[in-house]
């Protein structure tokens, strides 16, 4: 099987995107916070640090979001807390990419205990198609577009990432065409 | 594992059935899932709860927003996080018939929460990889980083000095929980502090000259008592966001505004009156008004005998004041002398109290006098010499240096003239041009003339400043318990002082003095030093300045000639020795690159001899950006801390931790701490015990940091134990404890502060009315910390006798930079508080362009074919850079404008807006070895001038590369 067939077989399950997602989140946060991360550090930060490096792009959503930063952060937030998910007191901040990429992980994980509850699942698909269009997609588009980066792997991740929640959307959009109860997003 | 898709799925395909949430606290794993997932049909679902909040906490901007310092806000937490923050709106009524204090805020501080997330923000300590700004960086552990450090700084200290290492002190030093950290260990390690004040161009000289002081100003609502204001080289509605409002209120009882500027301002637009002057032409307006006073008969002749130096006697032949010990066997050389209209007779002037009781100086005195020796001199007093001096300056001479008509020079001495209560305005601008000491002294006499100083509503700006006087109890001795024993000392000094004549303020001002004095015999102290010297010496700045003899700036000789005689008679401050090069820098609050004219030198000169340089801050600064490791700073609402503020907002505003510091930042305190507690563990594992200074003070280096902490007293995290306990030391503020401080964000003083950097106010606090600034020499008649003790116009120093300074007086502006059409001249940023907000996205959307712009006059646009939105360079002798042109119909012909505090990456190619501007010094401030024109906390030391810089412009086709 050609890996974006194996891409595609492994997010055809709950219990395989949830893995996804929490891969994803893994790759996006420092190196020095995850054991054998794909990234030696000094790519990672010249892609990825705004902070360090002058031509980095930022994993955060506020990095390019046009309103009030608190907007943003508020949205994440009812997301997060409306699942029952608080902030770790050392947490990277809301908007950051692996954060958002976590709360799918959480989502798919949910999904995958949900099992044989359609009533959850349903819920589970409406979140997750609304948290990807509504943030996440923005998101991975805006760091594809914003990596200046040469790395290879860097550029692989972003692409992966896209290609996920392109993927994603995708799938959940089918889902909501399939079952009318689950209303437009916007 | 490397990012290729197989590979990814290799392990993603290992996390199934895992959940790893680092970021989040899940809900109790002992809930059934299906429990766990909540309704959801929409996205608007996540809304329908009611927002709140965990906790609001009271907080403020700790930086140096200087006149508009500071205010208090509420800060909203959720999560661990600060998502907004909004105006406490809580200050009292000070009385029925002032306005009040509310709200006080600004856009920055609005926008505050925003901008200590951004991505720049720097949240773990970095290391520099490949060569000083490279712009590579790697994120090390504390750890590493502070035991480099501290090698770094055992190797140095050991082998060449304790006053090799240089607390670069910028603008935004708290003078609380941070400079108790850094002041504790300057003290004990003798490592030099340098004093910013002259450096950022705020020296305020020409009223260091006047009054012997420079820090004393009123709070912002006495504004309402006064019926004429000037703003005189100012522009509040930038400078004074939060208090600009007592302005505009106090037209509402009858005041008058008249805006004194080159160009149309901010400022000037809310005026009843505009006088456009020529840049750096204010004491020729100013000396022309005062010839209107003094010929029209408005002298205010009781307050000018008893408060000024005008009757004063001058002998003739040495040019200095005649004093007792010349006219008498047996007279005391500190006394001056004046003419008695009473008794017809010579008499020394009052030396203890300002009181004239039965004595009537005659003011205009010419006259010859027998000295003790039986020598015939004649002498004049002061104010004669001083009419002579305003002969000169009619309103059709002085308006055609200024260039305001000889009618609108009347105009405004009438409108002075008549005015009850006149004010100005607390400004910075006028002592950043090179002759500005002569413009400040020139304002002052206006006000002196006609009587306008320590009343209520009618005063002269100062330099305001209120510091909570806890500090130096903090600081100074070994530990608390033995604060009385080391201070006790100073006791028998004092009495004798006190017991001779001099004043509380006079002694309190000269213990501040000995900071600069290391290894003093009284006391030890940290080490402070002049930061301007010490650019222009081991920076290179001076370098600059080598082509300076054609700029015009009326030096009678080589500029070096003034600067090696002053450091070798020890008339300023300059530590190390030129001979003793510095190796270790710590930017504490401070970015010298963005802000020092002239900054490509330290690169050039300075750089090169710093073994390590160590940047204290939230984000990568210019500075920060050529530093070998920036170690990550917890911003305001962060930590816990007290700060300076002025009058012009006397209350006391602290930032209270609202969430814990992100990621591994932490507060000045601890980091300083922690590098004592690396050097002192480092010294011991090295067996290195302690070293001497060159002064010969044993430094001890194995127990440093129990010496810091006063035996673990004040350990890391300890910053609000810190913040009380200076807090408890001080005597500014009693009603409220500590607790019930943190819990409103701010109290209004309620003592004058018995330190060096406030005393200067002279004046109560009073609960109940606005404050009036030099009450206590005007009122009380306590004599001025000035070497004649009274307000002095006449500084009979030889620099200001071979400069020809002895009297204020216009000089023309030199052309600094070279014969060029154009001056540079600058101001305060409405859209940042230095460089803090300079590249905050936000701010910069307001800004009229997001990248540095330089105004120029619609007429010299159009003479260069330039358009609005156009590139262009801008260059003289010393240097040159590209910046936008912003084509400005409120500048005044010939003048140009760049708003501050731009950082060096902004600019697109080679150079900054500091790259035009060499700063020479002026050779009168390095005066010295003289009652009040010598160093002193935030005073009496070189500063900058940046705003007579001569340039030119030219268009580019774009912008360069
Ligand atoms: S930045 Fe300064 S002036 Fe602005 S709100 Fe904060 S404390 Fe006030």
């Amino acid at each position: 099987m050609t890996p974006g067939g194996e891409l595609k077989a492994l997010l055809g399950s709950a219990a395989g995107r949830s893995a996804v997602y929490a891969l994803l989140a893994r790759c996006f946060r420092h190196p020095a916070q995850v054991e054998q991360h794909p990234l030696p550090a000094p790519a990672f930060e010249a892609a990825f640090e705004p902070a360090i490096s002058e031509h980095a792009c930022s994993l955060r959503a506020g990095a390019y979001w046009a309103h009030e930063q608190s907007t943003l952060f508020e949205e994440l937030v009812r997301f997060y807390e409306h699942f029952g998910l608080a902030r770790a007191e050392h947490a990277e901040l809301p908007d950051h990419l692996s954060v958002q990429f976590q709360f799918m992980h959480y989502l798919a994980h949910l999904e995958d205990e949900a099992r044989a509850d359609r009533a959850a699942i349903d819920a589970l698909t409406r979140a997750q198609r609304d948290f990807l269009e509504r943030q996440l997609r923005r998101l991975v588009y805006a760091v594809h577009g914003a990596l200046k980066s040469g790395d290879a792997g860097c550029r692989e991740l972003v692409a992966l990432a896209v290609s996920c929640v392109d993927a994603e959307i995708a799938r959940t959009s089918r889902a909501a065409r399939r079952n009318p109860d689950i209303p437009s997003t916007t | 594992m490397n990012v290729d898709r197989r590979e990814f799925l290799r392990r993603a395909a290992a996390l199934v059935g895992s959940l790893a949430l680092p970021d989040f606290v899940p809900p109790p794993a002992a809930a059934a899932s299906r429990a766990r997932v909540p309704a959801y049909a929409s996205w608007a679902d996540v809304y329908r709860k009611q927002w709140s909040w965990d906790r609001v906490v009271r907080s403020t901007h700790h930086l140096n927003c200087w006149f508009q310092a500071h205010c208090a806000w509420d800060v909203y937490v959720k999560d661990g996080l600060v998502f907004r923050e909004e105006q406490a709106g809580e200050y009292e009524p000070v009385n029925a018939h002032l306005p009040d204090y509310n709200p006080r805020g600004c856009q920055k501080g609005g926008c505050f929460s925003t901008r200590m997330y951004e991505p720049t923000r720097v949240t773990h300590p970095l290391k520099r990889v490949g060569p000083r700004g490279g712009g590579r960086w790697e994120r090390v552990s504390w750890e590493a980083a502070l035991d480099d450090i501290a090698d770094a700084y055992l190797d140095v200290t050991v082998e060449e000095g304790t006053d090799r290492t240089i607390w670069d002190l910028g603008p935004g030093i708290d003078l609380g929980v941070s400079m108790a950290a850094q002041g504790r260990f300057s003290m004990l390690t003798q490592s030099v502090g340098l004093d910013m004040d002259g450096e950022i161009g705020d020296s305020r000289r020409g009223t260091l000259e006047t009054f012997g002081k420079i820090v004393f100003e009123r709070s912002a609502d006495d504004y309402f008592y006064s019926d004429l204001i000037l703003f005189w080289g100012g522009n509040p509605l930038y400078t004074q966001i939060p208090q600009a409002h007592f302005y505009t209120e106090a037209r509402y009882g009858g005041a008058r505004i008249i805006s004194i500027t080159p160009d149309y301002n901010p400022s000037a637009m809310k005026a009843d009156l505009w006088i456009p002057i020529k840049p750096g032409t204010d004491a020729a307006l100013a000396l022309a008004v005062c010839r209107e006073i003094v010929f029209g008969g408005h002298v205010d002749e009781a307050f000018v005998r008893e408060q000024t130096d005008l009757p004063l006697l001058v002998r003739g032949d040495t040019k200095r004041y005649l004093r007792e010990a010349d006219i008498a066997a047996g007279g005391q050389a500190a006394y001056h002398v004046l003419w008695d209209a009473q008794s017809g007779a010579l008499r020394a002037a009052p030396y203890r109290s300002l009181a004239l009781e039965a004595l009537v100086p005659e003011l205009d005195v010419k006259r010859t006098v027998r000295l003790a020796d039986g020598t015939d001199v004649e002498v004049r007093s002061v104010y004669s010499l001083l009419k002579d001096r305003l002969a000169e300056y009619t309103p059709e001479a002085a308006g055609a240096e200024c260039g305001a008509s000889p009618a609108l020079v009347r105009r405004l001495a009438g409108e002075i003239i008549a005015a009850k209560r006149l004010a100005n305005i607390s400004q910075t601008s006028l002592c950043k041009y090179f002759h500005g000491n002569l413009a400040e002294r020139s304002i002052a006499l206006v006000f002196a003339l006609t009587g306008n100083i320590g009343r209520r509503g009618a005063n002269f700006s100062g330099f305001p400043l209120l510091t909570p006087d806890g500090g130096d109890k903090f600081t100074i001795p070994p530990s608390l318990s033995e604060a009385a024993a080391t201070f006790g000392k100073l006791e028998p000094l004092i009495k004798q002082r006190m017991a001779a004549g001099d004043t509380h303020e006079m002694i309190v001002t000269d213990l501040g003095r000995l900071l600069f004095v290391p290894g003093n015999p009284l006391l030890r102290l940290p080490v402070w030093t002049s930061g301007t010297l010490f650019w222009h010496v081991h920076g290179g700045i001076g370098e600059l300045a080598e082509k300076s003899e054609s700029w015009g700036l009326g030096n009678k000789r080589p500029l070096n000639e003034y600067v090696e005689e002053s450091i070798a008679k020890h008339w300023q401050p300059l530590n190390p020795p030129p001979d003793r090069p510095p190796r270790i820098m710590i930017s504490l609050c401070s970015n010298p690159l963005r802000r020092a004219r002239g900054a490509d030198k330290l690169l050039e000169v300075l750089w090169p001899k710093l073994k390590k340089i160590v940047v204290l801050d939230w984000r990568v600064s210019s500075t920060g950006r050529q530093a070998d490791y920036i170690l990550p700073v917890a911003p305001w609402y962060e930590r816990t801390s007290l700060k300076w503020v002025t009058p012009l907002s006397p209350y006391l505003t602290i930032t209270n931790a609202a969430t814990p510091p992100r990621g591994e930042s932490k507060c000045d305190w601890d980091i300083i701490v922690m590098l004592a507690r690396h050097i002192q563990a480092r010294a011991k594992a090295r067996g290195i015990g302690s070293v001497k200074s060159p002064q010969g003070l044993e430094v001890r280096l194995d127990t440093l940091y129990d010496d810091l902490t006063m035996q673990g007293a004040f350990k890391e995290g300890d910053d609000d134990k810190v913040a009380r306990t200076l807090y408890e030391l001080g005597n500014t503020h009693k009603k409220l404890t500590w607790d019930e401080l943190k819990e409103k964000g701010f109290a209004r003083f309620e003592n004058l502060p018995d330190e060096p950097s406030s005393i200067g106010n002279m004046c109560e606090i009073p609960p109940d009315d606005s404050i009036v600034p030099l009450t206590f020499h005007v009122r009380d008649k306590v004599p001025y910390p000035t070497a004649s003790r009274r307000i002095q116009f006449y500084v009979d120093h030889p620099y200001y006798e071979e400069l020809d300074e002895l009297l204020p007086r216009y000089k023309a502006p030199p052309k600094i930079g070279g014969d060029y059409p154009l001056v540079m001249t600058g101001g305060k940023t409405r859209w940042s508080i230095h460089s803090t907000w300079r590249d905050s996205p936000l701010m910069l959307k307001l800004e009229r362009s997001p990248e540095p712009y330089m105004l120029v006059a619609s007429p010299d646009a159009a003479k260069r074919g330039i358009a609005d939105g156009d590139w262009i360079r801008v260059r003289n002798d010393v240097g040159s850079f590209a910046t936008i042109a912003r084509v400005s119909p409120n500048l005044r012909p010939g003048q140009t404008l760049m708003y501050h505090a731009w950082e060096q990456f902004q600019f697109s190619g080679a150079g900054d807006m500091n790259s035009v501007s060499p700063t020479p010094l002026n050779p009168v401030e390095l005066a010295g070895g003289h009652p009040h024109l010598t160093a002193g906390v935030l005073q009496g030391q070189n500063s900058v001038f940046d705003r007579d810089t001569r340039i030119d412009i030219e268009r580019l086709r774009g912008r360069p590369s």
